[in-house]
């Protein structure tokens, strides 16, 4: 239907959305598109959900690799016990004997092999069972669903702040964390800066950017400052 | 944004820290005057007697082999393969569709995706805020989405990108006619810590 609609349509944007969206919302079951504001709203929040926490690929896929590559050598040693071939590393049997006789191994050596396997163990259990939260904040916007890394919010907060310390931007460090800025000034030696008015500004830039969770921001003037900054 | 199993991920990550706890915890119980190291030579003569056992009495065109090693290595190449499988599954979720109109007497609309993420990257290219951008659609819970990931210069206000952004998803509305659910993805990233800041006002 509008596919045919040339550039000239797209100037009015605003009303030819609106009217294209009300006509897909009748003519379109099962389509590719969003047809009712819930669902739109249920879909963005399962996106926001996904993309604010890590999906641990990266670690599951190194794991899974490195347990193929266990499984294919176990495998390889069983063939070639089964030929009567001579092992590898070590024959099944070897291995089982070698397993048998762990109470005579230097007390120390196995403490020491068990507590890092448990450790491995557990950081692993740890990692599978937490968020994995990502240093990512919610954007509201009424069109899409908005992700914005931390370190956009704090070097646009920088940027902002610098301006109103007035010193080099070099000298300004904010830290954006999940509900906090946390904005760091060194002063230019023999000018002082006003924390009041750069917080001000700055919590100003961010009720301006709205963030979910939101984010407070706190100023810190370093109490030494650099010679010319 | 794809279609990667994340509970899957947390499945495998999760067992093989249990399986190696105990490993560890079994080490550490041998190493400790625990009752599993003074009864672990006992343990280990029965469970030797039992496993050869078994072994003789499953014999394989002889007495020196066993099918009970057969058995192992299927168990083995099946989990082989299901990990294979677990591992080619991650990061999908692409899709080259992103409208389907309904069939009528007189044929079917198809919009391609590539569309889209033609428009939409062609209006954010030379863009001056941006380093990179990148436009691609996803296919989540039965819909095509767009993803619009931007990697900012410093200093950038996000809102002011947000706001850039939304107005070119808005134009795109109006040229399809339907609003298509979209994701915004600002990103800072390594290039843009190495890059100079551009002055924008």
């Amino acid at each position: 239907m509008s596919i045919t609609r040339t550039t000239a349509g797209a100037t009015d944007a605003q009303s030819v959305a609106r009217t294209g969206t009300a006509a897909g919302a009748v003519d379109r079951p099962g389509g590719g598109t969003a047809d009712s504001p819930a669902v739109t709203e249920r879909l963005y929040r399962r996106i926001s959900r996904r993309e604010l926490h890590s999906p641990r690929s990266l670690l599951a896929i190194v794991l899974a690799v490195l347990i193929v590559l266990l499984f294919v050598y176990a495998g390889v040693e069983i063939v070639l016990n089964m030929l009567g071939q001579p092992a590898l590393v070590a024959s099944p049997s070897q291995v089982a004997t070698a397993i048998g006789a762990a109470d005579t191994y230097p007390t120390g050596a196995v403490l020491v092999v068990g507590s890092i396997t448990a450790l491995v163990g557990i950081v692993l259990i740890v990692i599978a069972l937490t968020g994995g939260r990502r240093a990512r904040h919610l954007l509201v916007d009424d069109r899409a669903a908005v992700v914005v890394d931390n370190e956009v919010i704090a070097s646009a907060l920088a940027r902002f702040a610098a301006r109103a310390a007035d010193v080099d931007p070099d000298n300004t460090s904010v830290t954006v964390t999940h509900r906090r800025a946390r904005v760091d000034i060194t002063p230019t030696s023999g000018q002082p800066v006003d924390a009041t008015a750069v917080l001000q500004v700055v919590t100003t830039k961010l009720a301006a950017i709205e963030l979910r969770p939101a984010v407070t921001a706190t100023v810190h003037i370093s109490r030494s400052g650099k010679v010319g900054a | 944004m794809n279609s990667t199993n994340r509970a899957a991920n947390r499945l495998v990550i999760g067992v093989t820290g249990l399986i190696i706890l105990l490993l560890g915890a079994v080490a550490l119980a041998v190493g400790l005057p625990t009752v599993i190291r003074d009864g672990w030579a006992d343990g280990n003569a029965t469970a030797t007697r039992t496993l050869d056992g078994w072994l003789q009495q499953t014999p394989l065109g002889g007495p020196q082999t066993s099918w009970l090693w057969l058995v192992g290595l299927a168990a083995l190449v099946l989990l082989a393969v299901l990990l294979v499988v677990f591992i080619s599954r991650q990061g999908r979720g692409h899709t080259s569709l992103l409208l389907t109109e309904p069939a009528t007497d007189d044929g079917q609309t198809v919009v391609e995706s590539g569309l889209a993420e033609q428009v939409l990257q062609d209006a954010l290219a030379d863009r001056p805020e941006f380093i990179t951008s990148n436009v691609s659609t996803y296919r989540v819970a039965k819909r095509s989405v767009l993803k619009v990931s931007v990697t900012c210069r410093r200093g950038i206000s996000p809102q002011d990108v947000t706001t850039l952004i939304s107005q070119q998803l808005r134009h795109l509305d109006a040229l399809l006619g339907v609003q298509v659910p979209a994701l915004i993805q600002v990103s800072g990233g390594f290039r843009a810590r190495v890059s100079r800041s551009t002055r924008t006002q």
